[in-house]
């Protein structure tokens, strides 16, 4: 982790942190209805693609290696982890900054993107909960199509370190992007732009195997397969033990890449903060 | 920080800000589009000055004189285009969380707390962030909430909570860590004028029991002047004036107001004959009078008129910083708020 997000100033100094991550989840739940709406949001692309799958398999049986099994299996999964591990500090910070919250919160031992990362993490575990009967609901309609995974003790620990790792390095791009909002008050249309590019190089619009060779290219340089499409490609039992622990090891230097990268632009962004209003 | 060293030092501390300008119109918004413009605009320039332990220091001046600035910067906000200085011994603008554990801000304008659930979840929050001993949190708790009589307030969600009732959780939930700074920024704007009078015997008294340093700005005269010893007077950025406010009244006060009220109907055209009219309202009547003919003035008005009653008034601290800032063509807001 960076300096900043290390320095914690006495033991006990990340409790901060998780007491803002609980009293966000206990927002959450005020928020309920709200938290289920931006769940379907997330959640509704996966089962359109898997309805427009089931259009194409009426004519083949296997496309690329996947039949209509693996894709069904690799849709639902892919909806369901990332309504887990994604979050979005961009919006919440872009909001703060505009909106003067940030301000106050300058004078405060916290180191905010950390504190923000924490808040959504509340949102984010409140939003998944209050989600599994959906997912629960989509598992029972599609489950003449799942794909159960048989993983080793070995591959089910690779997974969860994979989701842990895999949350860090969204939660941690959503920190970046939301500094941006500290040079260009409105910076929606930017998150936006990320996000729909990351559509297509996450996996979450088609399996990165089904992509041309150049896009390709351009996903295994960037950070967002190591989201949620690999923890999805563990479960599903395509990535043998050894190739897991390899690729938990890349994610691992995303999230300290990724920190550095945190340090630095919010250093750089406070330091021409304006504190707009009052 | 050694012990004679003021607690809060500012030298020469300057901040620019850089503002984008869009010339009006459509084809206004074009031309920016195509080539932006900027100007600078300097909202503290070389600003200096020493505030000891202990003391409750206003900050007045006109909007975007420079006074919320200044406390950002103070309080680590902000960091300055040029100068220096130290609060605690500390640099604000490192943010060193030991620095902010000991200082605290409000702002009249932002909540800190959380909006949607009670004062208790966000004070309980505080309780981590500040990293602040188990007993001190309910012993603070327990005072303040008493203090302030908002005990049965802290468990309903703030939002419900009026206006004057959201302050004063915000200010308790600033002071549960025992600060030994405090900047308040505007923290009754928007208050009616019986909260506005509450919230300040709540921080003079808070002020006496602690002897917290705090800097105060208020667009309510009343405020500053019920509570503060010194003034620090702000315009265009600088300092205009630092100093005891009861002497920069007497300085300034060269008139009296003498007010009567008589048996029958009070001519103006009389009452010009002993003085600048203030007013004049049938049996009522207000007059400005230089300060070394108030005795003539007085005894005349008896002797002329029906008078029922006469009070003789000093000029007001509002009127004095008013007349300083009329004189170097600036507005200053009134005793309620509105501008002058």
């Amino acid at each position: 982790m960076s300096a900043s997000i290390a320095a914690s100033p006495r033991p006990g100094g990340l409790r901060k942190y998780v007491a803002t991550a609980l009293v966000s989840a206990q927002d959450a739940f005020a928020y309920r209805a709200t938290a289920v709406v931006w769940l379907l949001v997330d959640f509704i692309p996966s089962v359109v693609m898997i309805l427009v799958w089931q259009a194409a398999y009426r004519t083949h049986d296997v496309i690329e290696g996947y039949n209509l099994s693996d894709m069904v299996t690799y849709y639902l999964l892919t909806g369901i982890i990332a309504g887990a591990l994604t979050s979005h500090a961009e919006f919440t910070m872009n909001w703060e900054i505009r909106d003067g919250r940030l301000t106050p919160q300058l004078a405060r031992p916290i180191f905010y993107p950390l504190a923000i990362m924490c808040k959504e993490t509340g949102w984010t575990a409140t939003k998944f909960v209050l989600g599994i009967p959906v997912f629960v609901l989509l598992l029972v309609l599609f489950r003449e199509h799942l794909v159960v995974p048989h993983l080793s003790p070995a591959a089910w620990v690779g997974f969860v370190l994979a989701c842990a790792l895999a949350y860090a390095i969204l939660a941690l791009i959503g920190a970046c992007l939301g500094c941006i909002s500290l040079w260009a008050v409105e910076s929606s249309g930017i998150f936006e732009l990320w996000w729909s590019l990351g559509g297509v190089l996450s996996g979450a619009l088609l399996p990165l195997e089904l992509l041309p060779r150049a896009l390709r290219t351009v996903a295994s340089a960037m950070p967002h397969q190591w989201g949620t499409y690999f923890p999805v490609r563990v479960l599903l039992g395509k990535v043998p033990v050894e190739g897991i622990y390899q690729g938990v090891l890349i994610q691992l230097a995303w999230v300290v890449g990724l920190s550095l990268l945190l340090t630095i632009v919010w250093r750089r962004g406070t330091r021409r903060f304006e504190g707009w209003g009052g | 920080m050694s012990d004679t060293e003021p607690v809060i030092v500012a030298e020469d501390l300057t901040r620019v800000f850089t503002t984008y300008r869009k010339r009006e119109g459509l084809l206004g918004s074009l031309r920016s589009f195509i080539r932006r413009e900027f100007t600078r605009k300097t909202a503290v320039d070389g600003v200096s000055f020493h505030i000891e332990r202990g003391e409750l220091v206003g900050f007045l001046g006109p909007n975007g004189a420079g006074k919320t600035t200044t406390l950002k910067l103070l309080s680590g906000i902000l960091h300055p285009t040029s100068g220096a200085a130290r609060v605690l011994g500390h640099v604000p603008w490192r943010r060193q969380p030991d620095f902010q554990r000991r200082i605290s801000i409000v702002m009249g304008q932002k909540l800190q707390l959380w909006w949607d659930l009670p004062a208790m979840d966000s004070f309980v929050l505080n309780r981590d962030v500040y990293q602040i001993p188990e007993p001190d949190f309910r012993r603070r708790l327990d005072e303040l909430t008493s203090l302030f009589d908002v005990e049965d307030l802290t468990r309903q969600p703030l939002r419900k909570l009026s206006l004057g009732e959201r302050m004063k959780c915000e200010l308790i939930g600033s002071l549960l860590h025992g600060p030994e700074v405090v900047f308040l920024d505007e923290p009754s704007i928007g208050l009616d004028v019986v909260t506005q009078k509450r919230l300040r015997e709540f921080i003079g008294e808070y002020s006496r029991r602690t002897g917290v340093t705090t800097i105060l700005t208020s667009h309510y005269m009343r405020d500053i002047e019920e509570l503060c010893k010194r003034a620090v007077i702000i315009d265009h950025g600088r300092i205009v004036y630092d100093g005891d406010l009861r002497e920069l009244i007497q300085r300034h006060a060269t008139h009296k107001r003498i007010e009567v009220q008589s048996d029958g109907i009070v001519s103006e055209e009389v009452c010009r004959r002993f003085g600048e009219v203030v007013e004049c309202n049938g049996s009522r009547a207000t007059l400005r009078v230089p300060r070394d003919r108030v005795p003539q003035v007085a005894a005349g008005l008896l002797r002329e008129l029906p008078i029922a009653d006469i009070s003789i008034l000093e000029t007001s601290a509002e009127e004095v910083i008013r007349g300083l800032f009329t004189e170097r063509g600036e507005s200053l807001p009134t005793l309620e708020g509105g501008e002058t």
